[in-house]
């Protein structure tokens, strides 16, 4: 890399061969004007800005295409340059809608900035807007190119950068413009990547308002499935990898910020796919499903060594109360950090909900031990059939303490009567005699009360048991649990009962049967929670069963005996804020996931458990950073061409058949084959590229970097 | 990186039809000029026609249409990927298609290269004649009869006949092709027409050409409408000298120079369009000529004043109204609205019109 000297406007620059003068300008803090230039886009020289005067050289050069040469001298503020800018400003301003306050990209608009830094010279040019209307055909993105000064940015970005050429100069009316080359974006095979927006200085082309959230960091407002996403997970990142069939890759990016992937991609309630921008062209890339893929077709497990490396030892002491998936992470990152950290289980078996609350078939105990074993290995201690009674008590012992316990007691609904029949039981009372192996007295027929997810996981356990199933519950079509699971357990053979309430539990010292009624409406009461209903009149009747379930939520069945401040609902809170809290009343002692939050998905208990694992770690005396990084990225922005992109379909999991899966506990699906998680991963827009490009600068911002340097 | 060398006929423009007669009667010398050429990198042959000329004999070919740029190879590289043509100048850049390096020859370099300089082609008043180097335009075009020469078309300057003798033909010679101007025609109106060809065959890639062929043309057709001002002359000199100062490439740097010859060697046709709004050579302003009240019919009605979209008529209820000639387009609705027959359209000499307010009967 050799390096050559010039003078610009009377400075001594030193600076690389291979620069433009241009660069070697900003670069030194001396600011050229310039439009069509764009750092990451070969230099075009069509704004005719950034032109500059060169001695020896007859007129002017243009700066942001002629490299710099040893000995050069140029002025930046020469006087034909300046008079040959303002006409550039001018002409473009004739163009352009001269109205800017009613413009969405007022205040960002870099022709703006320039025309103020630029200056105008009141010339008696002509009137020349461009007659073009809005174009918001398009979900995602819109056009309004009468505010279009052709600096061809986007053509560029979208043709050399990206390899697609979706927009395309062509003359309409004798006049250029930038147009879509099809007669929509999709059809002109669009890959939705964003890079025209990003490139575009006015407002010509821009993000639909709402399609990114704006109170989000732009890493996440911008890559909306990472935004959407409790632990953040870089999910273009592992997408990418996969679809490279680098599978060992993508588990890396997984773990950067959770210690669960495969859990996670068997089980999670994916809410990255809510953010997919792709659900507005067709459906969301199929996330989760990808991430199983992946989870179980990492076979080197390169990420390992990285992974379970850890900080030197700090000799603090953290126990863990509860070990499952929210105390696992904590604990995880808490040995990283140098905490020797200990998990006291109360079960035989760590995992929580994971291996003790879920239905085996949706996630199997091995692979939920599996990663539980990686914890391990870096150094955590699992202590299984150790109930801990009091916390406080604990902290004693400890340097820190943190309640993970989650809601691990199933409620049950007591008023009604005849509840304290040996044979009615909660929900996690069913799964969890099932997945640890209990003897339980469910008879023939099992009645479950209640319409959530969990309710349709008890009677898909029950199924495979060999019971019959019916799910009694007060809303319509069971609307409350999320509609594949719904199906999936009718399908099975689960009779459902919906829009029916219970008046009560019959049987003497035996269950027989539940006495129900219809109803044609119901709410609950805003201020004390009770039911309100509207029964349908002379609708009651039994249905004959052996037992019942209730699936009526969970609580944390803590009591005041456990050493920390609880509210009325047995949850602790954090005495400064009177809500609950990663603090709670007693220093050191820490509690998070569903203990604070009431029941809640899995990938909620793991960022909740990587926060109070920070926190922790600063009370400790650490600095809290827990973000590690266990792969290279490599993203290449070339991403070309495809037939008919936006049209792919999304890919779905070829599931067994409702009679083969309900007879026995293995899993409804095997995963997608390799062509599926190819081809999907395949449809992801990567719109984490976009963060790759510079983002836009203002005048202003240069001018504050040369004063800096030459401070 | 392969060598690709593309053999563009698409420099011709609108003027010139050089390319084509290149191919119709010395396609075997263009054929081996540019074989000779690309043996010297090994590169691969592509001709590039302008769409609709023939390619009989010719292996690789592909169309694509005229212009100036037609001999940057980035420009050419382009149109072979089907964009818009625009030029791309900077000492190291590489233009690429389909993996390979791209260079152009024009056919006319081909074809010296084949068969020596001797002979340079040039479109006379649309006719391709093969001159003699050392020639001098006044040998070659008979301008006797002509108002104005324009050398060079699109890239060319307008001279006076008598000029012609300042321009030899040679290798490095600018121009490809002479257009005599008769003397009949209109100055204004012929560059109207040159202007729109000009914007016509401008790119589009950077700002001053873009802008300035349409600025340009829409200036000068203001000035057939009434509408243009005594100082947009000046306008379009300053203008025209910075665009040639600040264009990208050659086009954009000479195409001005027509314009601002045109309004230096005829100033005074320039300044009857703009001002008197006549047109000397009774080419435009046709649709109306000048148009006055009649003192002695006009009965102070100021019908004809409510009819006027330009506000050119002064004048109230019982005064004679009166046009102002430098607001009047010419459109003639007044006279329809007028009764009274008053208003007229004036050939040859003006009669006595009042120069203030006057009341009816008494002018």
């Amino acid at each position: 890399m050799a390096e050559v000297r010039l003078t610009i406007d009377g400075r001594q620059i030193t600076c690389d061969e291979n620069k433009t003068v241009l660069e070697a300008a900003l670069d030194n803090g001396i600011y050229i004007p310039h439009l069509c230039y764009h750092e990451d886009l070969h230099p075009n020289g069509g704004c005719r800005l950034c032109v500059v005067k060169q001695e020896g050289v007859d007129g002017v050069i243009t700066s942001c295409s002629t490299k710099v040469k040893e000995g050069m001298v140029i002025q930046t503020k020469d006087e034909l340059a300046e008079r040959i800018r303002k006409l550039s400003c001018d002409f473009m301003f004739k163009t352009h809608p001269s109205e800017c306050t009613g413009c969405p990209k007022y205040g960002k608009c870099q022709l703006a900035s320039i025309s103020q830094y630029v200056g105008d010279t009141g010339r008696n040019l002509r009137e020349m807007k461009i007659r073009a209307s809005a174009d918001e055909s398009n979900p995602l993105m819109l056009h309004e190119m009468y505010r279009c000064i052709l600096c061809g940015r986007c053509v560029r970005a979208c043709g050399e950068l990206r390899g697609v050429s979706a927009l395309k100069f062509a003359k309409v009316d004798g006049r250029m413009r930038v147009v879509v080359d099809g007669e929509s974006l999709a059809k002109a095979d669009c890959r939705f990547c964003g890079a025209c927006v990003e490139v575009c200085p006015t407002g010509s082309i821009r993000d639909k308002v709402g399609v990114f959230r704006e109170d989000l960091p732009r890493d996440l407002s911008l890559v909306p499935c990472r935004g959407e996403c409790p632990a953040h997970i870089d999910i273009p990142a592992y997408l990418r990898a996969v679809n490279e069939g680098d599978c060992d890759k993508a588990v890396a990016i997984i773990r950067e910020k959770v210690p669960f992937p495969h859990a996670l991609g068997l089980v999670c309630n994916n809410r990255c796919e809510d953010g997919c921008k792709h659900k507005d062209l067709n459906s969301p890339v199929s996330i989760r499903n990808i991430k199983r893929f992946a989870a179980e077709h990492d076979e080197t497990q390169s990420w390992k060594e990285k992974y379970l490396k850890v900080d030197d030892r700090t000799g603090k002491k953290v126990a863990v109360i509860g070990g499952g998936a929210c105390g696992l992470t904590a604990a995880y990152y808490l040995n990283k950090k140098g905490h020797d950290v200990t998990v006291f289980e109360s079960k035989n078996i760590p995992g929580g909900h994971m291996t003790s609350g879920m239905p085996e078939y949706r996630i199997p105990t091995k692979a939920v031990l599996d990663e539980i074993k990686v914890i391990e290995d870096s150094g955590v201690q699992i202590i299984c059939d150790h109930p801990i009674d009091n916390a406080a008590e604990l902290k004693k012992e400890f340097d820190a303490v943190l309640v993970a316990i989650g809601t691990s007691v199933g409620k049950k609904l007591t008023y009604l009567p005849g509840s304290d029949l040996p044979q009615v039981y909660s929900a996690l009372e069913i799964l969890q005699a099932q997945r640890l192996n209990k003897e339980i007295d469910l008879g023939d027929t099992v009645n479950i009360i209640g319409g959530g997810n969990v309710a349709f996981d008890v009677a898909g356990t029950a199924i495979r048991m060999g019971k019959t199933v019916n799910v009694i519950c007060l809303e319509k079509d069971a609307s409350q649990a999320s509609p594949e699971e719904r199906d999936a357990a009718l399908e099975e053979g689960t009779n459902l009962f919906d829009s029916h309430s219970n008046e009560a539990i019959l049987g003497d010292g035996k269950v027989t049967g539940l006495q129900v009624h219809k109803i044609s409406s119901f709410h609950f009461d805003p201020d004390t929670r009770a039911l309100v209903e509207e029964p349908i009149p002379d609708s009651t009747y039994v249905i004959p069963c052996d037992s019942i379930v209730f699936a009526a939520g969970q609580v944390t069945g803590l009591t005041e005996d456990f050493g920390i401040e609880l509210n009325k609902f047995g949850y602790p809170i954090d005495p400064s804020t009177g809500a609950s809290g990663y603090k709670t009343s007693v220093d050191g002692v820490f509690s998070a996931g569903d203990v604070i939050t009431g029941t809640r998905f899995l990938i909620d208990a793991i960022a909740g458990g990587r926060d109070v694992a920070s926190l922790m770690d600063q009370y400790l005396g650490g600095d809290g950073l827990i973000d590690e990084t266990l792969t290279e990225r490599c993203a290449d922005p070339y991403i070309g061409r495809i037939d008919g992109f936006a049209e792919i379909e999304r890919n779905e999991m070829t599931e067994r058949d409702a009679a083969a899966r309900k007879m026995d506990f293995a899993p409804v699906s095997e995963g997608f084959t390799c062509d599926q998680a190819s081809c999907e991963t395949g449809r992801c827009l990567q719109c984490d590229l976009r963060l790759q490009l510079a983002p836009q600068k203002f005048w202003n911002d240069y001018v504050a970097v040369g004063e800096g340097g030459e401070q | 990186m392969e060598k690709l060398l593309v053999v563009s006929a698409l420099k011709d423009d609108c003027y010139q039809k050089n390319a084509a007669h290149f191919l119709e009667k010395h396609l075997e010398d263009v054929k081996s000029g540019a074989e000779k050429f690309a043996q010297m990198s090994g590169a691969k042959i592509l001709f590039l026609l302008p769409e609709g000329v023939k390619a009989e004999g010719l292996d690789n070919v592909r169309f694509g249409i005229c212009t100036p740029t037609g001999d940057n190879p980035y420009s050419c590289a382009q149109q072979l990927k089907g964009n818009l043509p625009r030029p791309m100048i900077q000492d190291d850049y590489i233009a690429e298609y389909e993996g390979n390096e791209v260079n152009v020859i024009t056919v006319e370099s081909a074809y010296w290269l084949a068969k020596g300089t001797d002979i340079k082609h040039i479109t006379v008043n649309g006719e391709v004649k093969e001159i003699a180097m050392g020639t001098k335009l006044s040998e070659v075009v008979d301008a006797a009869d002509a108002k104005a020469v324009l050398v060079g078309g699109l890239k060319g300057r307008l001279v006076l006949p008598e000029q012609l003798g300042d321009f030899e033909v040679s290798t490095d010679f600018l121009y490809d092709s002479v257009d005599v101007i008769p003397k009949t025609a209109c100055i204004v109106d012929t560059l109207i027409k040159h202007l729109g060809n000009t914007w016509n065959y401008s790119c589009g890639k950077c700002v001053v050409c873009r802008e300035g062929t349409l600025q340009f043309k829409t200036i000068c057709e203001e000035m057939v409408a009434g509408k243009a001002k005594p100082s947009d002359i000046d306008l379009l000199k300053e203008v025209g000298e910075l665009i040639k100062d600040g264009s990208y490439c050659p086009y954009g740097q000479n195409w001005p120079q027509a314009v601002i010859d045109a309004i230096t060697l005829f100033a005074d046709e320039f300044d009857a369009h703009i001002r008197r709004k006549t047109c000397p050579a009774n080419v435009c302003y046709q649709k109306g000529a000048t148009y006055v009240i009649l003192p002695d019919k006009c009965t102070g009605c100021t019908d004809c004043i409510d009819e006027c979209d330009e506000m050119a008529i002064e004048g109230k209820k019982g005064f004679i109204h009166m046009i102002d000639q430098d607001m009047c387009e010419s459109c003639g609705k007044c006279v329809e609205a007028c009764d009274e027959e008053a208003i007229v359209i004036v050939e040859g000499k003006m009669p006595k019109l009042p120069k203030k307010l006057t009341r009816v009967g008494k002018f």
